[in-house]
């Protein structure tokens, strides 16, 4: 069979042809089996999850118990003398702070909520959502304003916590999380009147993206805030001896 | 026939070479083997309809896939999906060709039994008489 030059570049073409279709469709196949992988990997999460949630919880019980077992030694150990009970008092002090314990007192509630986004049409841009430095402003003002404990949705603030963006979401300290789209809740013991006067001061509220956000602050008697679920780190620190 | 060989050289070439392209242009790749398609659905029709050109078809068979897949990638940066329209137009050109080869196929294939026929008739004539 004679073949001219004309069959031959039309032979290499196709040959082209076919090379790309089945290159195509074997890149496509294996990125189909590679989502199957992730896929499977997301169940194995959310199974991994569930077992991490139900470990939180088995060893929070099993912390409190510690915790009020720990209580009674210090109570019986505080009856010899009165040294005892003065060191006891001053232990309760500290834990207080370092926010390990519930405690409860007088102070204000303020509720932050996204204000409705018929009439703005971009809603996903940037800043419109509430971000770290939003609520690392309002922590920073409650302490300033003389705020003894501090909890954003039942989340206490110890020393030792944080607030970063973390995806759409903003972790605080390694455990909690709020989500900026919905209903945050930040409760604050302390002198109502400062508190108040603190958080209302003209522009306070209005910092960055909090001006897309209707805020309410409530005076309260009795609030209670919730020990930390973060156990704090001394792995560094060391006591100065005088 | 020379095509086909060709055609199942790539294929077999395709699958067992392991070239790697990167990740990034697969999409524009779809695009550029829609319009090679076309092509060579064209091809085959000029040939049925003896008016084959290699030089056109093997033109077009490149200039279509890079337009193609230029216009994707001007898409993509542009946010505009300007391949659809790539898409649109060599599906619909494919479907167009595939129509009209069919037509041709077909008459062929009656002028063909109807020419047998007449041959058979022809014969039994002679052989009556």
């Amino acid at each position: 069979m004679k073949v001219s030059r004309s069959q031959l570049f039309v032979a290499i073409v196709c040959g082209l042809l076919g090379f790309l279709l089945a290159y195509q469709f074997k890149v496509l196949s294996n990125k189909n089996i590679e989502a199957n992988l992730s896929n499977y990997d997301k169940n194995n999460m959310i199974s991994e999850i569930e077992k991490l949630k139900k470990e939180k919880d088995e060893l929070l019980a099993t912390n409190s118990k510690v915790s009020s077992e720990l209580k009674q030694m210090e109570e019986t150990a505080s009856k010899d003398g009165d040294l005892g009970k003065d060191i006891k008092s001053q232990l309760d002090n500290a834990r207080m702070h370092l926010g390990v314990v519930d405690v409860k007192g007088p102070g204000i509630t303020l509720t932050i909520s996204p204000k409705s986004s018929i009439f703005t049409s971009n809603t996903s841009g940037n800043g419109y959502d509430l971000g770290e430095d939003e609520l690392v402003h309002i922590v920073n003002l409650l302490w300033y304003s003389g705020a003894e404990a501090i909890s954003i949705n039942d989340i206490r603030i110890t020393p030792q916590t944080g607030i970063k963006t973390a995806g759409n979401a903003l972790a605080i300290g390694s455990t909690g999380r709020v989500y900026p789209r919905e209903k945050i809740i930040v409760k604050a013991i302390g002198e109502k009147g400062r508190l108040n006067v603190g958080m209302s001061f003209p522009g306070s509220l209005e910092y960055l993206a909090l001006r897309n956000y209707n805020n309410e602050i409530k005076s309260e008697e009795d609030i209670v805030i919730g020990k930390t679920t973060q156990s704090s780190k001394s792995d560094f620190i060391k006591m100065v001896k005088e | 026939m020379i095509a086909v060989i060709g055609l199942l050289i790539g294929i077999i070439l395709g699958f067992v070479l392991d070239v790697n392209i990167s990740d990034k242009l697969s999409p524009y790749m779809s695009v550029a083997i829609l319009a090679c398609l076309d092509s060579v659905f064209g091809a085959v029709r000029g040939n049925l309809s003896k008016n084959f050109q290699p030089d056109i078809f093997i033109s077009g068979f490149f200039g279509n896939a890079l337009l193609a897949a230029g216009l994707a990638y001007l898409g993509d940066k542009l946010g505009i999906p300007i391949y659809m329209a790539a898409v649109i137009v060599f599906g619909g050109r494919i479907f167009d060709n595939f129509a009209i080869i069919r037509r041709l196929l077909l008459e062929e294939f009656k002028i063909k039994r109807r020419n047998l026929y007449k041959k058979n008739s022809i014969e039994k004539e002679n052989n009556d008489t």
